[in-house]
Order: C-alpha cells, then sequence, then structure tokens
C-alpha cells in the first residue's frame, strides 16, 4: 500500500512538473514569436493562457452549478 | 423565361427529391452520387444573370449568384453528396428524397434574390427536415419531430408577417441589408433566429437533430442552422442584438454538451455553441468578422458532418449512443472511424493545419482589430470550451473510455469500421478539414470581402498552442468531475413543456368545473320552477282545486274593481271626473 502511494505521488509530481515545463515553455515563446498583445491594453505574454484558464474554469464552475440546480430524472417529462 | 426555371439549383434538387423515393435503387444511388457533384459544377458555370418570374404583381428573383450565396450553396452540395453517399447504406428512400428537398430549400435560399422566393424555400426546408428527423426511427423520433415542426413553422409566421410588412409598407422586396426600422426588420430576424437555435429556443436542435437517423442527422447539421446564419449575414450584418444572443448561444452550448450524456446530443449542443460565434461574427459586422463568419460556417459544416458520421457509425454499430452504455476502448474495433473522427475533433478545436484554424483565426484577429476586447474574450473562452464537447470530451467518451457494462465488450471482437462507401464519404469529409487547413489560399478566396489573412505565423501558431494546451490540461484535470451520468438536464423548454401545459390544464380544469357548476346551478333553478309551477297547477295545487260560485263572483268583482281603479289612476279619466262633478254639486 505505501509502495502504491509512493508511485502515486512520483507520477503526481512528475505531472506537476511536465504541466509547469510547459506552461514556461509557451510563455516563453511568446517573448520570441508574438510580434504584439492581441489588443493594446492586455500584456503581450501568456495573455492567451490566462484567458483561457480563467474563462474556461469560470465555464466549468458554472456548468457544475448549473448541473446541480437543473439535472432531474431522465423521465421527468414522460411523468 | 419560364423554361429557365429549370436552370435553378433549388428547384432541381427539390424536384428530384420529390421523385427520388419512387425511383429504382440503381437510379437513386446514380442520383445520390452524381446530381451533387454535376449541380456543383453547373452552378460555377452559370453565367452572372437572373432568372426572374412574375407572380401577383411581384418580380421573383429564383436566382441570383453572390459571392456568399455561391460559397455556402457549394458548400450544402457538397454535404449533400457527403451525406447521401453516408446515407445510401441504410436510409429509407423517403429519407434521401426529404433530405435533397431540404438541400435544394437550403441551396435555393442561398441563390435566390428576393424575400418571397426565400420564404417558400424556408417552408420547403422546414417540412422537409421534419420529415428527415420523423424518419429516425428513434423511441421518441416522432413527438420531437411534432414539436421541431412547431418551433419552425412558428418561426416561419414571424418570417412571414414580417415579409408582409416589408410588401405594405411598400418596401423593396430584394433580398439584402435591411434598415433597422419598422416592425417587419424585427419580424424577420426573430423568424430568422428561430432556425438559427438562438435564445430562448436554442434547445430544439438538441431536442430534434439526435431523434434523427445515423445519416439523417448529418443532412440537418448541415443546412438548417446555416442557412440562418446566410441570410443573417446577407440582411442583418452589424446588428448589435446578434452579439448577446450569441454569446449567450456560445456559453449555452459549452454548458449543456459538459452536462450530457448521450454523444450525438454533445455534438448537437456543439453546434449551437458554434453557431453562436459565428452570430457574434455577424452582429460585430466587420469585412474581417463577416469574411470570418463565412468561413466559419463552412468549416463547420465540413467538420461537423465528420463527426456525427462518425457517431452515426457508432449508432449503427453498437445500438447506442448513450455513454453510459458505450466505450470500452471502442478505437481499437473502428480504427479508420476513430481517424476520422479525431480529425474532425482536431478540426472543431482549431488545431493547427485544420479548417478551423484557419476560420476561427479570422474572427478573433476581426474581433481583435475591432477592439472588442471583452467580446474577444469570450469568444477566445468559447472556441477553447470546444475541447469540452465536440473537440476531446465527445471522441473520449465514444471511443476511449472504459466500457461501463458487458453488452458493449461483447461486440468489441470483431472489426466495427463501415465499409465501401461509407467509409469513403466520412474519409472525404475528414479530408477535405485538413485540405482547408493545409491551403487556406484556396478557402480565403471564396470569401466575400477583400481580406489578406495570413494564420501561419509563429506568433498565432503559439497562441493557439497556448489555447489548446491550457484547455486540453483543464480537461484532462477535470473530466472526472464530467463523468456521464443519467439524467436530464431542464432547458428552456421546460417553459413549452411543462409551466404552459400544466397553466393550460389548470386552466381548463377551472373552466370546466365552472361550467359544470353554472349548469347545476341552471337545471337547479329550473327545477325550482317546475315545483313551483307543479305546486300551483299539479293535480293538488291551489288552482288546480274546485272553487265556490260565490267566490268566484267575489274574486271577479274584487279583480273588475281593482281594474278600474288602476285605469283611473292611470288615465285620470272617468271616476276622476264623475268625483269631480259629485263634490262640485
Amino acid at each position: 500500500m505505501q509502495v502504491d502511494n509512493q508511485t502515486q505521488a512520483g507520477s503526481k509530481s512528475r505531472c506537476n512538473f511536465i504541466i509547469w515545463a510547459v506552461a514556461l515553455l509557451l510563455v516563453g515563446g511568446d517573448f520570441i514569436l508574438t510580434p504584439h498583445a492581441p489588443l493594446h491594453h492586455l500584456p503581450q505574454f501568456g495573455i492567451y493562457m490566462l484567458v483561457t484558464l480563467a474563462g474556461v474554469g469560470a465555464a466549468l464552475g458554472l456548468t457544475l452549478a448549473l448541473g446541480q440546480l437543473l439535472r432531474r430524472r431522465e423521465d421527468y417529462y414522460a411523468r | 423565361m419560364h423554361a429557365n426555371i429549370l436552370l435553378v439549383p433549388g428547384i432541381i434538387l427539390s424536384g428530384v427529391g420529390l421523385v427520388l423515393g419512387l425511383m429504382p435503387t440503381w437510379l437513386r444511388r446514380a442520383c445520390v452520387a452524381l446530381l451533387p457533384p454535376l449541380l456543383l459544377i453547373h452552378i460555377w458555370t452559370l453565367p452572372h444573370t437572373e432568372i426572374n418570374i412574375l407572380w401577383l404583381e411581384h418580380s421573383l428573383t429564383l436566382l441570383r449568384l453572390s459571392s456568399s450565396g455561391m460559397l455556402f450553396a457549394s458548400v450544402f452540395l457538397v454535404a449533400l453528396w457527403g451525406g447521401g453517399l453516408f446515407a445510401l447504406q441504410d436510409a429509407a428512400p423517403r429519407e434521401l428524397g426529404a433530405a435533397f428537398i431540404y438541400a435544394g430549400g437550403a441551396i435555393g435560399i442561398c441563390l435566390c434574390g428576393d424575400w418571397i422566393t426565400l420564404f417558400c424555400f424556408w417552408e420547403l426546408m422546414a417540412l422537409s427536415s421534419t420529415l428527415i428527423v420523423w424518419c429516425g426511427g428513434q423511441p421518441d423520433s416522432k413527438r420531437a419531430g411534432l414539436r421541431y415542426l412547431l418551433i419552425h413553422l412558428a418561426g416561419g409566421v414571424f418570417l412571414l408577417a414580417g415579409i408582409s410588412a416589408l410588401a405594405v409598407t411598400g418596401t423593396s422586396m430584394e433580398l439584402g441589408p435591411l434598415q433597422a426600422e419598422g416592425y417587419a426588420y424585427w419580424f424577420i430576424l426573430a423568424g430568422i433566429l428561430f432556425n438559427a437555435g438562438a435564445p430562448p429556443f436554442s434547445f430544439w436542435v438538441a431536442d430534434a437533430y439526435p431523434q434523427a437517423s445515423p445519416s439523417g442527422m448529418v443532412f440537418l447539421s448541415a443546412f438548417t442552422t446555416k442557412t440562418a446564419v446566410f441570410v443573417l449575414l446577407a440582411a442583418f450584418a452589424g446588428e448589435a442584438l446578434l452579439i448577446p444572443l450569441g454569446i449567450y448561444m456560445a456559453l449555452y452550448g459549452i454548458v449543456y454538451a459538459l452536462l450530457e450524456h448521450d454523444i450525438r446530443r454533445i455534438l448537437a449542443y456543439s453546434i449551437v455553441n458554434q453557431v453562436g460565434f459565428m452570430l457574434v461574427a455577424v452582429g460585430v459586422g466587420t469585412s474581417a468578422t463577416l469574411n470570418g463568419a463565412h468561413a466559419h460556417a463552412a468549416a463547420h459544416i465540413l467538420y461537423k458532418m465528420t463527426l456525427l458520421m462518425g457517431a452515426g457509425t457508432i449508432l449503427r454499430q453498437m445500438g447506442t449512443t448513450s455513454a453510459l452504455k458505450l466505450g470500452g476502448e471502442l478505437w481499437r474495433r473502428m480504427p479508420k472511424t476513430t481517424i476520422c473522427i479525431l480529425i474532425g475533433a482536431a478540426a472543431s478545436m482549431g488545431v493547427p493545419f485544420t479548417s478551423s484554424f484557419i476560420t476561427k483565426s479570422v474572427v478573433l484577429t476581426g474581433l481583435a482589430d475591432a477592439d472588442l476586447g471583452l467580446i474577444w474574450a469570450l469568444m477566445l473562452v468559447c472556441s477553447a470550451a470546444v475541447v469540452f464537447n465536440a473537440g476531446g470530451r465527445f471522441p473520449w467518451l465514444a471511443l476511449f473510455a472504459p466500457a461501463p457494462d458487458s453488452s458493449a465488450k461483447d461486440k468489441l471482437d470483431s472489426n466495427l469500421d463501415p465499409q465501401g462507401i461509407t467509409l469513403g464519404s466520412m474519409v472525404g469529409t475528414a479530408l477535405l478539414c485538413l485540405v482547408f487547413g493545409w491551403v487556406p489560399g484556396w478557402f480565403y478566396q471564396l470569401l466575400p470581402y477583400p481580406g489578406a489573412y495570413h494564420p501561419y505565423s509563429g506568433g498565432h501558431l503559439l497562441e493557439q498552442v497556448q489555447i489548446l494546451a491550457v484547455a486540453g490540461t483543464m480537461f484532462w484535470l477535470t473530466r472526472r468531475y464530467f463523468y456521464p451520468q443519467r439524467g436530464i438536464t431542464l432547458d428552456t423548454d421546460w417553459v413549452l413543456r411543462v409551466a404552459l401545459l400544466q397553466g393550460w390544464m389548470f386552466f381548463q380544469h377551472h373552466l370546466t368545473s365552472s361550467y359544470f357548476r353554472f349548469t347545476q346551478m341552471e337545471v337547479n333553478s329550473r327545477m325550482r320552477s317546475y315545483m313551483l309551477l307543479f305546486s300551483l297547477h299539479g293535480p293538488r295545487g291551489i288552482l288546480a282545486r274546485s272553487w265556490y260560485t260565490g267566490s268566484i263572483a267575489l274574486w271577479v268583482a274584487l279583480i273588475l274593481a281593482s281594474y278600474i281603479l288602476m285605469y283611473n289612476f292611470s288615465a285620470h279619466a272617468p271616476l276622476n271626473t264623475l268625483l269631480r262633478f259629485l263634490l262640485q254639486s
């Protein structure tokens, strides 16, 4: 059991490392490749990642909330 | 001039559709395989003239070639061709006939030049698409088709009201940008928005489309909503109301697709999501966003067809599209279908070198250039969130998720890929998704407005990789929150199917009980009247008894006296005169 836990913890830390490495790589790529910010008042680097992260996170939160509120049995309309 | 009617592609297709079901099998197959490509050549070789006929003092323009209409008509013909070939395996002849009429209506709208002709083709589409839903053979096909028909007929009524108002006010009936004044504009806009799946009627897409057959949903996904987008582009470009409606639709598609467990309903919600994206582009109304809406509509038809053909293949082979019953690493048994679905999914997400990458970038760049920061951010999110419906979640649930029950596993022993022409149609549409992505110049030159777009710059590629990397990682990390679950999610159709229905039943109950109470009261009062009459005139009634002669004489004298008195008081006649005479004497 202890070995399993250690293996899981190891794979989780590897996964986190990969995510952070890719994120840094993409933001770093912005310094070289992105000519300017998409809108004049936005930062030039990593803006697409930030907007996606915030927006998709909000959409997922909204989905979970609406799911709790509006979920019904499959035969709801048949009854 | 009337002989030229036979040159109108919409009329040709509708005419063939009417008799397609009666043809022998070999001729029907030949029509399905050859007519769409021949018509594609036909519309690109037609001279740029109009075909007009006179009807009730109105000049109807049955054919007018515009760059926008040609683009949409061409993609519709490709969709009819691909869908028709895919349908040959198991579609009923009447479904194929209805599909040809449906496509004829859509192409007729794209190539017509006035509102009356548009309305005729519009209603033709509504009726034929309902037939396609009814041919679905699913448990709820008939009722869903009826709901679909009601919604579209309601939309048709609004459209007709608007067109009639145009005619009454003497406005030109020519199909083109409308002035935002008078109720004709708003009625026509409302009628078009019904078909676009705009709120509060976005539910009909996911309600009706998945009830069609595997091939039926391929046809349905291509025509109705995109025809509405075409008309919005032609008449309502720059209408600001479309922006909030489009944002709602884009978010609605994301939220409801995530709560859904049926893979075809996920794709239906994804259609609403992408049409919302197009509506925003139309609403902003710059040449870049309008070009983007044209391009994205065309790309969307192709990749959604690919995905729906994949979903249809799964339905044909497994007998279900519920993710609760699918899975079991189906990709091992249908590798060719899996590749096509993955290409379609990549195109839907905007992966570089696919069609949607080059079209979404036009819209997003147009929004950024117009300095619409909030709308740009929202559309960016909606574009990224496709990973959570058609792009990532759909292939994962359909092909890669583990099997929840043994019935699905039992079917995994054989190769489930379709064969021959069915596979060919799916591969063909998947290849088109790639061709447009690889050679965007071909695609961009079909767009109606001038503009130079360069999607394959290093910066743009990196932007898209950023979006996909973040969205993909979020999908993978949060996927356990969105495992398919039994149940449905209430939508705005609750108002029609429950609130209005129960309200009507409540009203009907009270109306009926009031009627019964009134009837009872009437019966009771009538009975009481009869009882009273009976008590007076019945065998023992007071008026039925025998009377003494003296008593009768007394009553007669009393009645006469009272009569004389009444007469005198009323007319001031002889008795007064007599009394006055006696007193004076």
